[in-house]
């Protein structure tokens, strides 16, 4: 006979427990975020004091430009940084659920890619694709193709026998397609114009402002909603198809529901912030190190690290250089990678 | 309890079609079901159609009703089933991966009575040491008895288990077999089960089901009816001998292949 | 596209100008009158009236308003040409350059009305336009003649290198054709005439230069070698084609990396390289020393002198009003970029546009945060929007959304998303925007040859005072003038915002 467990599982406080571990690191991740949001609203190139701060916050006082100061410019891109890191997070998360495979990203899936090619569009030869005046126009470039690529990636998910493995190579052949597109701008660009695209790609959190804050933020809470309502279906799909299918789950509709959503965020949080993707990669790896597979806790604990890791990339990309705001993209990478690292070498140690 | 009428199914692909079985007619009782059959019969072809996987042509019945025309709720409220094959790398733990059995009515807070269902499933299976663990960390055979227990807890009428002893050991193949009798009994459900090993069948099925390979129905009943040496020569091919124990449960000796 | 539009324009203007010419005997008599006659312009058909004397005297020239020329571009050459001609009695006027076209069409109805009089134009210097049309097709046998060797100099090019050069220079290439505006100083239209190679830069300026100088000084682009694309390697085979006498790199862009490379078999080849540096990293010396180099070797060192000359007297001026060591200085804003949601970045005193800024006398506030940074050398830093709005600044300096030297002829609209950068969060309030103290500049100005108006133009903008008697626009108009085929109004050097360009 199988050998006893030592613990009792008659009465279901072991469950209890697990639950309650999982809601004491959301806590964590949630505090930890919040203290990253007021440090972003405090830390700034002008002195403004932690009292003066809350004062302005929460009644619109203070001296000279301190209320316009932290409530139009350092609050939306405070909740901007939080805000775009949940939807990379969110999207990586369902994207290698989905996939079953851990190191896919809203990048796997070329949006990034196409954003940047719409951006470059805008940035090199002008072109106004969706005729909007010409202050926003790369960001409605970036977005109208982050868009084509995800529906382009939607109709070939809804083609009969795809896959989880076309679908990652339809993404790749997207990725390599829209990149050439963009090179082919690269070579005829000038040297002023490609810089100015180098910029756009590094990311940044410069352009929030409280409109597009409200966009992103109703974005990420709509997908937010209807993956959580799902999270027990999508929690099935990290099983393979057939058993999926064998627990009342369509796999084939659930992935490509996932697939129009998670593009959906990325493409806005792309569009406003520019490239800082590496997050989808890592905020989901570090999730399911903490909380598991268990959709209930993968989707928040993800789009929590997600938020963390771009508000403390923020926070470092003031700091640097003070009075330079340094590219986020460039700073994400730069802090992510090594926690990163460190996170694959201890599983590997393991 | 569950009747196919006419069923017929072929892979098709641009180039040809592959006939599985037409106008195939298989009752399957209350109880211990087992099909037999060599292989590439159609044995799990049948059970993922009779589970609604595929696309047949003709009619499966139950005493539910039609089932063919039942949506994958409605099925999964009184059926379930376990593939063969399951190449599963979720790193969700055990409690987890059972719980997710019980899909079609979780909701975002887990209620107590499905917790207690898991664990005691867990329990009756012999594997609640495992609870905790993460599944990717199991072997083959704690993996396959993880796969049985979230097929089982759902608390189902009827049970389509693919090749479930499959590598198990002898100790869990016996423990399986007698815990499906017991629900069997206690529940009065139907269980139908694809094997290979025929003394197995023979010492627990009720009910037999022969396909050979052709896809067709050779014979159907009880084991002492069914297992014959003229079975075993048309259908698998081989020469063997059949001894009867007291209770008139026929053990089979496979001596050769006919081709030797 | 452009290029196609323009050569069929010129063809049609040229056959238009023929056919008008055919007509008519020339003989004397009473020409007494007033005639019409028409021609092709840039935009359809250009109408005047032309009253004669008993002699054939042309006394007054009237061109009917309901053209369809370029607002703004034609209106100079339809003031300017018809009192030329009076004055002069010569249809062989000057090219008002940027509205040649115009020009041409002018002249030719002139032309058209004195055939219809019965006069030939020949006799009033009237000649068909050189350039028949502008080709961009490179044709070996249009190369110009080498002159024979007879004396040798050695120069010192922008990195130190010794290098021989044979004299007289009668062909060379060059890298960029950006270099070309340091040359024709010195040697005028030789500069084209000579010129049989060049490389792309990343604003299509081949082809850029060629509509700008081709309806100047005739088709060159004949024999004019690319040598090279955009920031890429050198053709060597073409540089070989065209055996330029000496090839002319800048050292600034990336293009002295590539013709290193390729340094050995030029040598074998005979074809020196000599490194010139524009931008340098002196804004107030360095057109200069280029000029004297380019002197050098073009035989010109007296002209070069006197270009170099007139730019000092420029530094100078600035200079004797002592704007760097001022305490009243205004605080200045600098970006690159003219839109509230593309964030461009500054430049400190140390570089780019932040050196014009600095001898204009204005204080950066930029400094305070990159003076010490490895930023304040190469690129640039993108600042906290707050620090912006925190430090007020009295003058907000723009340069790179869209204005750049010769893409924004006279005439071309600035828009008015050019200035959308002032609906950023917070800047309605600044000092700068209130008091209309944004500009928009010429981003490639403070590079090039003209450098100096950027500077000039500052300093009167933050000290309006000390440079009330100074006239920027006539010391641009002199420096034209004396030194270029173009007119200083070729291209808009600088705007302020809620006002007209200048």
């Amino acid at each position: 006979m199988a050998v006893k467990s030592s613990v009792s599982y008659d009465d279901h406080s072991f469950y209890d427990r697990i639950v309650k571990r999982r809601a004491v690191i959301i806590t964590a991740l949630l505090i930890l975020a919040l203290i990253f949001f007021v440090l972003n609203i405090y830390i700034g190139s002008s002195d403004i004091s932690l009292s003066d701060v809350f004062q302005a916050i929460f009644y619109g006082e203070g001296q000279g430009n301190n209320v316009m100061i932290i409530r139009k410019i350092r609050a939306p891109m405070s909740l901007m940084a939080l805000a775009v890191g949940a939807s990379l997070g969110i999207g990586g998360c369902e994207i290698q659920t989905i996939l079953r495979n851990p190191i896919a990203s809203p990048y796997t899936l070329g949006i990034t890619n196409a954003a940047t090619f719409g951006a470059a569009l805008g940035l090199i030869l002008n072109t106004n694709v969706l005729k909007v005046s010409e202050a926003i126009m790369v960001t409605t470039n970036a977005f109208f193709f982050a868009l084509l690529a995800s529906v382009g990636i939607y109709i070939f998910s809804s083609r009969q026998g795809s896959n989880r493995n076309s679908i990652v190579l339809f993404g790749i052949a997207l990725n390599f397609l829209f990149s050439a597109l963009t090179m082919i701008l690269q070579y005829v660009s000038d040297d002023e114009d490609l810089k100015s695209l180098v910029f756009w790609n590094m990311g940044s959190l410069l352009k929030t402002n409280w409109k597009k804050l409200g966009i992103v933020l109703c974005a990420l809470v709509f997908v937010s909603v209807i993956f959580y309502k799902n999270a027990w279906k999508l929690t099935a799909m990290t099983l393979d198809d057939t058993k999926a299918q064998s627990l009342g789950v369509n796999p084939q509709k659930l992935r490509r529901m996932v697939i129009l959503l998670t593009s959906l965020i990325t493409a806005f949080a792309v569009s406003f912030v520019g490239s800082i993707g590496f997050v989808g990669l890592i905020a989901p790896h570090v999730a399911r190190q903490l909380v598991g597979e268990d959709q209930r806790f993968f989707i928040p604990v993800s789009a929590l690290i997600g938020s963390v890791v771009v508000a403390f990339a923020f926070i470092v990309s003031k700091l640097i250089i003070p009075g330079v705001i340094l590219p986020i993209g460039l700073v994400t990478a730069i802090v992510g990678i090594p926690v990163f690292l460190t996170i694959i070498f201890n599983k590997m140690g393991d | 309890m569950l009747k196919t009428k006419n069923l017929t199914f072929s892979y098709r692909s641009k180039i040809k079609e592959l006939a599985v079985f037409k106008d195939l007619n298989v009752s399957c009782k209350k109880g211990f079901n087992v099909i037999l059959g060599p292989n590439g019969a159609g044995k799990s072809t049948l059970l993922k159609s009779i589970f609604g996987l595929l696309n047949y042509d003709g009619t499966i019945w139950c005493g539910e009703g039609c089932v063919t025309e039942m949506s994958m709720d409605d099925k999964t409220k009184f059926m379930s089933y376990l593939p063969q094959i399951d190449i599963s790398t979720s790193s969700l733990s055990v409690f987890e991966m059972v719980l997710l059995g019980l899909l079609p009515g979780l909701r975002q807070r887990v209620k107590k009575e499905d917790v207690r269902q898991v664990v005691n499933m867990l329990e009756a299976l012999n594997i609640a040491h495992l609870t905790e663990r993460n599944f990717s960390e199991l072997s083959g055979g704690q993996k396959k008895m993880v796969f049985i227990a979230q097929t089982l807890v759902r608390d189902p009428k009827i049970i389509l288990l693919d090749e479930p002893v499959n590598s198990l050991d002898l100790q869990r193949q016996l423990e399986l077999c007698f815990f499906l009798k017991k629900i069997i009994e206690d529940k009065e459900i139907s269980v139908i089960v694809v094997l290979h090993d025929i003394n197995l069948a023979a010492r627990f099925a009720d009910h037999l089901i022969v396909l050979n390979d052709r896809g067709e129905l050779y014979s159907t009943g009880s084991p002492e009816e069914v297992v014959t040496e003229t079975m075993l020569k048309e259908v698998y091919g081989v020469v063997a001998s059949i001894h009867h124990d007291a209770e008139g449960t026929p053990t089979v000796s496979a001596l050769k292949s006919v081709n030797n | 596209m452009r290029k196609i539009f323009a050569m069929i324009l010129c063809l049609s203007l040229t056959i238009g100008v023929i056919a008008g010419c055919s007509q008519g005997d020339g003989s004397k008599g009473d020409y007494a009158g007033t005639y019409e006659g028409t021609a092709e312009g840039y935009h359809g058909d250009i109408r005047v009236e032309v009253t004669l004397d008993d002699d054939g005297k042309i006394t007054e020239i009237k061109v009917d308003e309901n053209h369809n020329e370029t607002k703004g571009i034609a209106e100079v050459p339809i003031e300017k040409i018809p009192k030329a001609i009076l004055d002069t009695q010569s249809l062989s006027v000057d090219a008002v350059s940027g509205a040649t076209l115009t020009g041409d069409g002018i002249v030719g109805a002139v032309a058209d009305a004195l055939t219809k009089a019965g006069l030939d134009p020949a006799k009033y210097d009237f000649t068909e336009k050189r350039s028949d049309k502008i080709t961009y097709e490179f044709d070996k046998d249009a190369l110009p003649e080498k002159e024979p060797k007879t004396g040798s100099v050695t120069v010192t090019d922008a990195r130190g290198r010794e290098v021989e050069i044979g004299l007289p220079v009668s062909t060379y290439a060059m890298s960029t054709m950006d270099v070309i505006d340091y040359i024709v100083p010195l040697i005028g239209e030789d500069a084209f005439s000579k010129l049989v190679g060049s490389g792309q830069d990343g604003g299509n300026g081949l082809q850029g230069y060629a509509e700008l100088y081709t309806p100047i000084v005739g088709e060159y682009m004949n024999h004019v070698g690319q040598i090279s694309d955009h920031n890429a390697p050198f053709d060597l085979e073409m540089i070989l084609a065209v055996e330029p006498d000496v090839i002319i790199v800048n050292s600034a862009m990336g293009a002295h990396r590539y013709v290193m490379e390729v340094e050995s078999q030029l040598a074998e080849a005979g074809i020196p390289i000599v490194l010139i540096d524009i931008p340098g990293k002196d804004q107030t010396t360095s057109v200069q020393d280029t000029l004297k180099l380019l002197g050098q070797i073009f035989e010109q060192e007296d002209k070069a002198k006197e270009v170099a000359t007139f730019i000092d007297d420029q530094y100078a001026l600035l200079e004797s009003k002592n704007l760097t060591e001022r305490t009243d200085k205004p605080t200045v804003y600098y970006e690159k970029s003219g839109y509230s949601e593309i964030y461009g970045v500054t430049s400190p005193s140390a570089s780019g546009w932040g050196t014009s800024i600095a001898i204009a006398g204005g204080d950066n506030i930029a400094d305070p945060l990159l003076a010490d940074t490895a930023a304040s050398k190469g690129g640039g830093s993108t600042i906290d929007p707050e620090y912006i709005i925190e430090s007020d600044p009295d003058f907000i300096i723009l340069t790179g959304s869209g204005l750049g030297w010769m893409d924004n002829h006279k005439g071309s609209e600035p828009g008015v998303a050019k200035f959308d950068i002032v609906n950023r969060t917070g800047w309605k309030d600044l000092k700068a925007v209130k008091n209309n103290n944004v500009y928009e500049f010429s981003h490639t100005t403070n590079r090039s040859l003209y450098g100096f108006q950027a500077a000039l133009r500052m300093a009167q903008i933050f000290y309006p005072e000390e440079f009330k008697d100074v006239d920027v626009d006539a010391i641009m108009k002199e420096f034209f003038d004396k030194y270029t085929l173009l007119d200083s109004d070729v291209t808009i050097w600088d705007v302020r915002i809620n006002e007209g360009s200048k």
